[in-house]
């Protein structure tokens, strides 16, 4: 179930254009490897358990703050307008 | 001692952020520098000893951080120089230092941490910090490197996360419940051989994208392009030290074990693979920092053929990572002035800048000097064992061919170097631009400090470095 997940959240990335949906797919990837550490077994401590967890929700609502500004500055969240950046 | 340290820094940069005055920031950015240095001369004083639970001073760590601590004064000064020379807003201005500062404070951390997924959460605090930084100057092409750093980091981070997971699984059947490192070490024969391959692949596909080495090395490349050259000069030094140590820490753990010849063999491919990537694209460069981006891929490429060799290639890897921290970090300092007279990074818009500012192209001289190796830099030394290893080791066809690919590096290296030095002005001054000599002083320091370095390397230097890979041999 947890590899399932995995394995799901990365197709999800590559087959969507759009960048709110790599977001849901990085979501479902975070999801799936918090299911595998449950079935480890609770190995980490409950302190670093919660850091992961809390680093997790910040990158979520940093990866929120991008989506906004992108929305604002391209007027589309397409990924087609971020490759501007190569040689 | 050091979650004091984490604390205390939290707590300024939120008053940075909040307050949003200048002075204010000034004078609590210099406590910051001094209590980091506090910290570093108390994990000098206290090395190899546990402390706050889930960290330990230990060697590696501790060279990290004295070179995170000198290339945190210069970058200190440098960003003040280009916040100065750019006219941000106040609120801007804060939002830049209370972000450095806690980059600054996560690397430290991941420098430290004993247990894995500490270090695995610091890792991640890197990456988002180190986004708002990329992302300071709010312009297009800001926008998509820092989304695409972030977002292909936290992938690429996640992956490194499930490697850490396979490496529980494998730890927990033989008993130990907790990721520290040093139980880790103990039971390492143990552990199951397949579960250890799939955990380090994981790893170093997850971590290459913070070393900038081959398989997620292009989000580093982006970045580069747009950040602030203070900010660059991080990314491409002491932020691919913390990618480095978190490859380094699975592969100690290998290491003990038979798994790690193979583990050599996957280091020695990503080597090779980011030798021979940062040749081609080196060939058809078009932009400055695009082209030291590219050479960090080139050097972090050798480091990982100097782990992957093993033997003497141990030390002359960790020798190679610190040289290329000073010698980057002064280049791209140095490149942020070059950007005061041209307003360009492009290879087409800047030449001639030796006759424009002789000091600053005496230090860009010597800084091309230093960073493609040639004889009075460290860099040659480390470069030297490295391959003596290759050539001891019987790697006959692996040490010709990334000699072959260097020396096109250099070609086209020093090629776009020389235009931006010595071609002719094509571009009518606009304004007199006067440098100040005395902003080229640190990168003078730096280069300087990698040549004394190089040729005569004081004891307490190379002994922390041998007692970092002593656990290796």
């Amino acid at each position: 179930m947890a590899f399932a997940s995995i394995l799901f959240g990365m197709y999800f990335i590559i087959i969507h254009k759009n960048i709110f949906s790599h977001v849901v797919g990085y979501l479902i990837i975070e999801n799936g490897i918090f299911l595998m550490s449950l079935a480890v077994g609770s190995t980490m401590p409950m302190m670093v358990n919660l850091a992961i967890l809390l680093d997790v929700l910040m990158g979520v609502l940093v990866l929120g703050i991008f989506i906004n500004h992108v929305g604002d500055t391209f007027k589309s969240i397409e990924i087609d307008q971020l490759s501007k950046l190569k040689d | 001692m050091l979650l004091g340290f984490i604390i205390l820094s939290i707590i300024l940069s939120l008053v940075i952020f909040l307050v949003k005055n200048n002075r204010v920031t000034k004078f609590l950015s210099s406590l910051f520098l001094l209590s980091l240095f506090t910290i570093i001369a108390f994990a000098y004083i206290n090395i190899e000893q546990i402390n706050s639970i889930y960290y330990k001073f230990d060697n590696l760590g501790l060279l990290m951080a004295f070179i995170l601590g000198i290339l945190s004064v210069a970058t200190f000064y440098h960003s003040q120089l280009y916040l100065k020379s750019h006219q941000f807003s106040n609120k801007q201005e804060a939002i830049y230092y209370a972000s450095l500062i806690m980059l600054i404070t996560s690397m430290m951390s991941a420098y430290f941490a004993e247990n894995i997924a500490v270090m695995w959460v610091s890792i991640e605090a890197t990456t988002l910090f180190v986004s708002i930084l990329i992302f300071h100057e709010r312009s297009k092409d800001a926008l998509e490197a820092a989304w695409k750093y972030l977002f292909v980091s936290s992938v690429g981070i996640a992956l490194a996360f499930i490697g850490i997971l396979f490496l529980s699984i494998t730890a927990s059947n033989n008993g130990i419940t907790d990721l520290s490192l040093s139980h880790l070490l103990t039971i390492s024969q143990m552990m199951s051989p397949i579960w250890l391959k799939m955990a380090f692949l994981l790893v170093i596909t997850g971590f290459s994208a913070k070393m900038g080495l081959f398989p997620l090395h292009t989000v580093a490349v982006d970045a580069h392009t747009v950040a602030p050259p203070p900010i660059s000069a991080f990314i491409s030094t002491t932020l691919m030290n913390v990618g480095f140590l978190g490859i380094f820490r699975v592969f100690t753990i290998i290491s003990q074990t038979e798994v790690l010849h193979w583990a050599q063999n996957v280091l020695l491919i990503a080597g090779i693979l980011s030798v021979f990537m940062s040749a081609i694209q080196l060939l058809k460069i078009k932009h400055y920092k695009r082209m030291f981006a590219f050479s960090s891929l080139e050097h972090m490429g050798i480091v990982a053929l100097g782990l992957g060799i093993g033997g003497i290639g141990y030390y002359a890897a960790i020798l190679h990572i610190v040289f290329h921290s000073f010698v980057k970090a002064g280049l791209f300092y140095q490149i942020g002035q070059v950007h005061q007279f041209y307003k360009s990074y492009w290879i087409r818009d800047v030449s001639g800048y030796f006759k424009r500012n002789p000091i600053g192209g005496l230090a860009m001289v010597l800084g091309v000097i230093s960073i493609l190796a040639i004889p009075p830099s460290g860099l040659f030394v480390s470069e030297f064992l490295i391959f003596k290893a290759m050539f001891v080791a019987k790697h006959y066809y692996i040490g010709i061919f990334v000699l072959i690919l260097l020396t096109v590096i250099i070609y086209s290296f020093s090629k776009n170097a020389f235009h931006l030095l010595y071609d002719e002005d094509k571009i009518a001054e606009t304004e007199v631009v006067k440098a100040n000599p005395y902003e080229t002083i640190s990168q003078f320091v730096l280069f300087g400090l990698v040549i004394y370095l190089g040729i005569n390397p004081p004891e307490f230097f190379t002994d922390l470095i041998n007692s970092a890979i002593a656990i290796l041999n």
